[in-house]
C-alpha cells in the first residue's frame, strides 16, 4: 500500500495560496476599519459663554489645566496661538474674537508659558496689518506685548506628510509653527460652504504659506480640501483647540454667513473630538464631514460614545446652524454603514 | 518727504541679509524674491550695491527662466516681479529675457465650466503656482511685466486684460479673483485692486473699470489705512495722475522712528517707492 505523500499536491498548493491571498486581502481591508473602530477615549470641555466680557481667561485657564499633557507643554514653553483671522467685514463675525485671543494669552502666561506668539496666514487678503487693526487684534497684541507672525511670509521648511491623502508627500510649513512647543488652534464656530464646517482642524489651513501656495491656497484645493486639512493636521499635530462659539456663523460661511449667538466655548486636546463635538453643537453630524473621518487612523475620535463631555452637555448648548442647500446632507442622519464604521451601532 | 525716504532706505540697507536679499519682515532670516525686488527698486540710485543680491536672485532662476523660491522646485508667481525689477534696473539681460519667455509660456489652468463661481473659466492668465487657476495678483503683475518689456500687444497680455476685466467685482475693484461665489457678491480689496489696475494701464477700453477701481481705492483705503494699502494706493493714483496728498499724509504718519513701517520689509519698500513716485516722479509700476 503506497504511503500517503506529505508533499502538497498542486491542487492543495493552489487552495492554500488562494486562501493566503484572500487572507491578506481581508486583513488589508479590515485592519484599517478595525483601527478606525479603535478610536481613543477623549475628553472635550464645553463651557457656556454668552458674552466676550465674561471671565474668559478663567474659563480657558481651567480648560488648559484639565489636560496634563497640554499643561506640561505650556509650562516654560513657546506657545503659538493660531486664531482664524480670514479678512475683515464689519457686518459679519468672520474672525476669532480679540477678547478670546487676549484671554488665551493671559491664561497661558498665568500657567507659565515662556513665550506666546499669535500667528495666522490669511487665505484671502494679504494685508494682515489691516485685518489686525480693524478687528481689534492689533490692540490686544500691543497691550499684551505679544509678537504676531504672518504665516504667509514666514521662513518655511519642507516637511514630509504624516498622512498622505493628497498624494503630495510633503508641504512647506512656517518655521514659527514647526518650532513651537505647543500650537493651539483657535477657530470661530462657523459653517463652510465647501467643507461643511470650519473648526479647529480646518483652521490649520491658515498655516500654509501663501508666498509659496498663493491666495487663496488654491493649489491644495486641487488635491481635495478635506484631504489637505487632514494632511496638514496630522503633520503639524496641534496640541490643543479653543473654539470661539460665543458668536458663531451660520449659512454661507466662512465669509458671507450670518451671526448666530451660539454662546459656547469648546476645548480639548484631541482636535477631531473637539470638532466632532462642535459639529454636534451646530446640529451637524460629524460622520458626514469627510475630513473628520480621514483623521480616524491618526488618533482622531468622532464616536460620541468615546468622547467624555466635560462641563456642559451638548444638548444644553446645541443650536440649529443653517447650512446652504447644497450642504444640507451634513445635517441628515448618516446611513447605517457609516455610523457602524465611524460611531459604532 | 525726502527725509522719510532716506530713513526708509537706511532701514532697508541695515536689514539686508548678507549673501541673499530681504525677508518679508526684518526679523525674518529667510530672503524671498518679492520683498527683495521691492527693496532693490527702492534702493536704486543709492549707494547700495545690488550685485550680491542680483547674484542671489540669478541663482534662483532656472535655465528656462522660471523663478523658484529658495529650496523649492516649482516655478513661482514672483517671476513677473523679477522681470519688472530687472527691467527697471536694467540688469541681468539674459536672465530677464529667459524669464520673459517663461512668462509667455506659463499658463494657468482653465475649465469649461466654472460651476458655482461666476466667471469665465476659459480665460488664461497667470497662477500663483503651476497647474492651478489664474488669480488677480499674478495676472496683474504678469501683464505689467510684459507691458514694461515692450509686449503690450502680445496675445498673452490681451487675454490677461480680458481676464482682469472678467474678474472685476460687481461694485468695481477686485478681490483675489472671485467676484461672486454661490450667488453671493464678494467685496473688493485694496491690494488686489491696485495690482489689477497696474495690469490694465494703457487700455482705453478699460477706462470704466479703471475709474471704478480707483473709486474703490479712494473709499476703502482711508477707511482701513494700512501701510500696504496706502502705499499701493498712492502708487496706483500716481500711475493714473490722480491726487495723492491725503494718502501721503496718512502714510507718513505711520512711519516709525527707525524708518520702517512696523519693521516689515515689503511694506517699507513699497511705502518708500510710493513716496519716491510722488516726490520725484519715478514709479516702478508705471508703464
Amino acid at each position: 500500500m503506497p504511503s500517503k505523500s506529505k508533499k502538497l499536491s498542486r491542487r492543495d498548493f493552489i487552495k492554500l495560496s488562494a486562501a493566503g491571498i484572500v487572507g491578506v486581502f481581508l486583513g488589508a481591508t479590515i485592519a484599517p476599519l478595525v483601527k478606525r473602530l479603535q478610536q481613543p477615549l477623549a475628553d472635550v470641555m464645553i463651557a457656556k459663554g454668552n458674552s466676550y466680557n465674561n471671565d474668559l481667561t478663567g474659563t480657558i485657564r481651567r480648560g488648559i489645566s484639565y489636560y496634563s499633557d497640554v499643561l506640561e507643554k505650556v509650562k516654560g514653553g513657546r506657545v503659538v496661538l493660531k486664531p482664524n483671522l480670514i479678512d475683515y467685514d464689519p457686518a459679519r463675525p468672520l474672525n476669532t474674537h480679540p477678547a478670546m485671543i487676549a484671554a488665551a494669552i493671559s491664561a497661558l502666561r498665568q500657567l507659565g508659558a515662556q513665550e506666546v506668539i499669535v500667528a495666522e496666514g490669511s487665505g484671502h487678503n494679504r494685508d494682515m496689518e489691516m485685518i489686525l487693526e480693524q478687528t481689534g487684534v492689533d490692540q490686544v497684541l500691543r497691550d499684551e506685548k505679544v509678537r504676531f507672525v504672518d504665516l504667509n511670509s514666514d521662513a518655511i521648511s519642507l516637511v514630509p506628510l504624516v498622512s498622505n491623502y493628497t498624494k503630495l508627500s510633503q508641504f512647506f510649513f512656517p518655521n514659527t509653527i514647526l518650532g513651537a512647543d505647543l500650537v493651539i488652534s483657535m477657530p470661530k464656530l462657523k459653517t463652510h460652504h465647501w467643507a461643511g464646517a470650519t473648526l479647529s482642524l480646518k483652521n490649520m489651513f491658515g498655516t500654509i504659506p501663501g508666498v509659496k501656495y498663493g491666495w487663496p491656497k488654491n493649489y491644495l484645493h486641487w488635491y481635495g480640501i478635506s484631504q489637505s486639512i487632514a494632511d496638514i493636521s496630522t503633520t503639524l499635530d496641534p496640541g490643543f483647540a479653543i473654539v470661539d462659539g460665543i458668536v458663531g456663523m451660520e449659512g454661507d460661511g466662512p465669509l458671507n454667513g450670518t451671526a448666530i449667538n451660539s454662546e459656547v466655548l469648546v476645548m480639548g486636546n484631541n482636535l477631531t473630538a473637539v470638532d466632532s463635538t462642535a459639529a454636534r453643537i451646530m446640529s451637524i453630524y460629524p460622520e458626514n464631514l469627510l475630513y473628520l473621518s480621514l483623521m480616524l487612523p491618526y488618533g482622531g475620535t468622532v464616536n460620541e460614545a468615546l468622547i467624555n463631555q466635560v462641563g456642559e452637555q451638548i444638548t444644553d448648548v446645541q443650536s440649529d446652524f443653517e447650512v446652504l442647500p447644497h450642504m444640507a446632507q451634513i445635517k441628515e442622519k448618516p446611513p447605517l454603514w457609516k455610523r457602524a464604521i465611524i460611531s459604532g451601532w | 518727504m525726502t527725509d522719510a525716504i532716506k530713513l526708509a532706505q537706511d532701514f532697508l540697507i541695515n536689514s539686508h541679509l548678507s549673501g541673499t536679499g530681504w525677508g518679508y519682515a526684518a526679523i525674518n532670516p529667510q530672503a524671498y524674491p518679492e520683498p527683495t525686488c521691492y527693496s532693490l527698486l527702492t534702493l536704486d540710485g543709492t549707494s547700495f550695491s545690488p550685485n550680491e543680491t542680483l547674484t542671489w536672485l540669478e541663482g534662483l532662476v532656472q535655465e528656462n527662466g522660471q523663478l523658484f523660491l529658495p529650496g523649492d522646485d516649482m516655478p513661482n508667481w514672483a517671476t513677473s516681479l523679477l522681470v519688472i525689477t530687472l527691467t527697471r534696473l536694467d540688469q541681468l539681460p539674459e536672465v530677464r529675457t529667459s524669464s520673459i519667455n517663461w512668462l509667455l509660456e506659463w499658463k494657468s489652468r482653465t475649465a469649461d465650466d466654472a460651476g458655482v463661481i461666476e466667471l469665465d473659466p476659459t480665460l488664461v492668465g497667470w497662477p500663483w503656482i503651476s497647474d492651478t487657476f489664474s488669480w488677480v495678483q499674478p495676472t496683474g503683475f504678469g501683464a505689467l511685466a510684459l507691458k514694461l518689456s515692450g509686449l503690450k500687444t502680445h496675445e498673452r497680455v490681451k487675454e490677461a486684460e480680458s481676464l482682469l476685466l472678467d474678474r472685476m467685482c460687481l461694485q468695481g475693484g477686485w478681490n483675489y479673483g472671485n467676484p461672486a461665489v454661490l450667488g453671493s457678491e464678494l467685496p473688493p480689496a485694496v491690494l488686489d485692486t491696485a495690482i489689477a489696475l497696474f495690469g490694465l494701464q494703457d487700455l482705453p477700453e478699460a477706462s470704466d473699470a479703471i475709474e471704478k477701481g480707483l473709486a474703490v481705492l479712494e473709499e476703502l483705503t482711508p477707511e482701513r489705512p494700512s501701510a500696504l494699502a496706502l502705499a499701493v494706493s498712492i502708487l496706483c493714483f500716481h500711475v493714473f495722475d490722480r491726487p495723492t496728498g491725503k494718502f501721503v499724509d496718512l502714510l507718513l504718519k505711520r512711519q516709525e522712528p527707525d524708518g520702517s513701517w512696523r519693521q516689515m520689509i515689503w511694506w517699507t519698500s513699497l511705502a518708500a517707492l510710493a513716496l519716491q513716485a510722488v516726490d520725484g516722479g519715478k514709479n516702478a509700476f508705471k508703464v
